[in-house]
């Protein structure tokens, strides 16, 4: 564990409830995402990472967390929606395939972390879009309106919207190439420590 | 990496941001299949770039409306309902366990089974645990709580502006309250609170037992299941049994597991300058010797359970000892030298 991680968990540990709250929302995000890629709900989702936080609390004292805090939620939290999925009998062939992947590919568990860090990132980025820019962006991509809708829709011109959408794809572009990098990196870190 | 950082510069990211939304038009396709062709680096930019639009972005939505405000909420809740002891409660509206005392501090003391309870809504509070050693709190207002080991306290984040409250949820503590009479100081276990104006005294939870012993002030025990209340002065200690949710008879040099306070007031040949020490620590108070010699003279003596007038006569009889008080600073002094 990096020690802000073994910092925290000590304090957990101790029943620090302000601890455990100040890393909860800090982190809750990234966790509720790694369960809605399964689940597809988000009340199911916020369910799952809940229930995972309320056992690390509850069971803090036996939990031997070895490596990483968070890689140890995050395997709970792949656990938990897959039993979700499995209790809904929701896709049974695709958690049968996911459950043979978390048994038999040692990386697998590593991939979905750091794909959902990547995601997590880009979110973040998006959020840090300038106001009109993640505006632009967003009608465009998750309202799916047109570039003349969204120029109409606010009182901008066509090649303003276009700027904007361009730049946004552009910076998140960015995002995901600095991410991939650092990814390969950890990747061969722990396959090789393994 | 080097080869990436220079055709970033010509990556038509314009060309690529049409390409992705309706209405693509055709001499546009035209010119991007242009560029695709021109090299792998490029098609593998614009994979990563159709990736990153269909499908990493899919979540956005779902993840922009979660909060974890709400879900903190919740899953406090859960923890609330799986607890099974009455929630104590310190803020206001709640109608709770206190009683007013004119003159006298008051301390109330309620027994469950040990359960913890996480109170909520108070997002600044903070609590404690001691695992195998002891532990002091100092309190913002001056006051202090010496847990033991395998101890539990939380403090309201409120602590010393609307209310002086915290919750002993398990274990044993030591309660040093300095005076304010307009804020009350209250000590809350499941059924019961204590509410004191300026005394200390230590307070033992088990999950049949609690044991109360005041060393200094006045307290009142208060067990809400038997409605019954008594008054403890200085010296005074009680226990409640949980079980059979009666006062019982209890003195701390009767019982030999006892890891409470009043241990450290028996002094087996300590020098005095050691008994002062610890008699300063325990009572609050302020102590000097008149001179170093009679620092060496050592005392044998238990002062558990005696008020600080009454050990201050012990040590003056037991080592020829006369004292003086100057403005509330106690002086020691040798009897023949007086």
């Amino acid at each position: 564990m990096t020690p802000e991680e073994s910092a925290i968990w000590i304090r957990i540990q101790q029943k620090d409830i302000r601890a455990f709250e100040e890393f909860y929302r800090s982190a809750y995000k990234r966790f509720f995402l790694m369960a809605f890629q399964y689940l597809k709900d988000a009340d199911t989702s916020q369910e799952v990472v809940n229930d995972v936080f309320m056992k690390l609390w509850e069971d803090s004292a036996e939990i031997i967390i070895e490596k990483s805090l968070v890689s140890y939620i995050y395997r709970a939290v792949i656990n938990r929606s897959l039993n979700q999925l499995q209790k809904q009998k929701r896709d049974l062939a695709q958690i049968r395939s996911l459950q043979y992947s978390l048994q038999h590919d040692a990386t697998y568990e590593l991939r979905q972390m750091e794909e959902n860090e990547l995601k997590a990132a880009l979110y973040k980025a998006i959020d840090q879009l300038p106001d009109q820019c993640r505006r632009v962006f967003c009608l465009s991509r998750f309202e799916q309106l047109k570039q003349q809708e969204i120029a109409d829709q606010l009182g901008i011109s066509i090649k303003t919207v276009k700027n904007h959408i361009t730049y946004a794809l552009k910076q998140l572009h960015k995002v995901t190439g600095e991410l991939l990098v650092i990814g390969i990196v950890l990747l061969k870190l722990f396959f090789f420590r393994d | 990496m080097k080869m990436d950082s220079l055709s970033e510069h010509n990556i038509p990211w314009d060309l690529i941001a049409d390409s992705l939304q309706p209405d693509f038009p055709a001499e546009e396709d035209a010119r991007l299949q242009q560029w695709l062709a021109e090299s792998t680096a490029n098609r593998e930019t614009y994979q990563r770039a159709r990736e990153l639009w269909a499908v990493r972005l899919a979540d956005f939505s779902a993840y922009q409306a979660a909060d974890e405000a709400t879900a903190w909420d919740s899953l406090m809740q859960q923890l609330q309902e799986k607890t099974t002891a009455p929630v104590v409660i310190m803020r206001s509206g709640k109608g709770h366990f206190i009683r007013k005392w004119t003159a006298i501090a008051a301390v109330l003391l309620v027994m469950a089974a040990g359960i913890v309870w996480y109170l909520l809504p108070d997002r600044s509070e903070q609590v404690y645990a001691t695992t195998t050693t002891q532990r002091e709190i100092a309190l913002p207002d001056g006051s202090s709580i010496t847990m033991q080991p395998y101890t539990e306290v939380r403090v309201g984040g409120r602590y010393n502006q609307h209310e002086r409250a915290v919750q002993l949820i398990k274990g044993e503590a030591f309660f040093k309250v300095i005076h304010n009479a307009n804020l009350p100081f209250l000590v809350n276990m499941d059924e019961s609170s204590v509410k004191d104006i300026g005394t200390s005294f230590n307070i033992r939870r088990s999950p049949d037992t609690i044991k109360l012993a005041v060393i200094s002030g006045k307290v009142a025990f208060w067990g809400k299941d038997n409605q019954e209340t008594r008054e403890l002065s200085a010296g005074m200690s009680l226990a409640y049994d949980v079980v059979k949710k009666n006062f019982t008879e209890w003195a701390p040099s009767s019982d030999q597991g006892v890891t409470n306070r009043e241990n450290l007031l028996y002094f087996d040949h300590t020098v005095l300058t050691d008994v002062v020490k610890q008699i300063e620590k325990v009572y609050g108070k302020k102590i000097q010797l008149g001179s170093t010699a009679i620092g060496e003279r050592k005392l044998k003596a238990d002062l558990q359970g005696l008020s600080f007038d009454k050990a201050l006569q012990v040590i003056c009889t037991s080592l020829n000892l006369d004292y003086t008080d100057k403005n509330g600073i106690i002086i020691l002094k040798d009897k023949e030298n007086k």
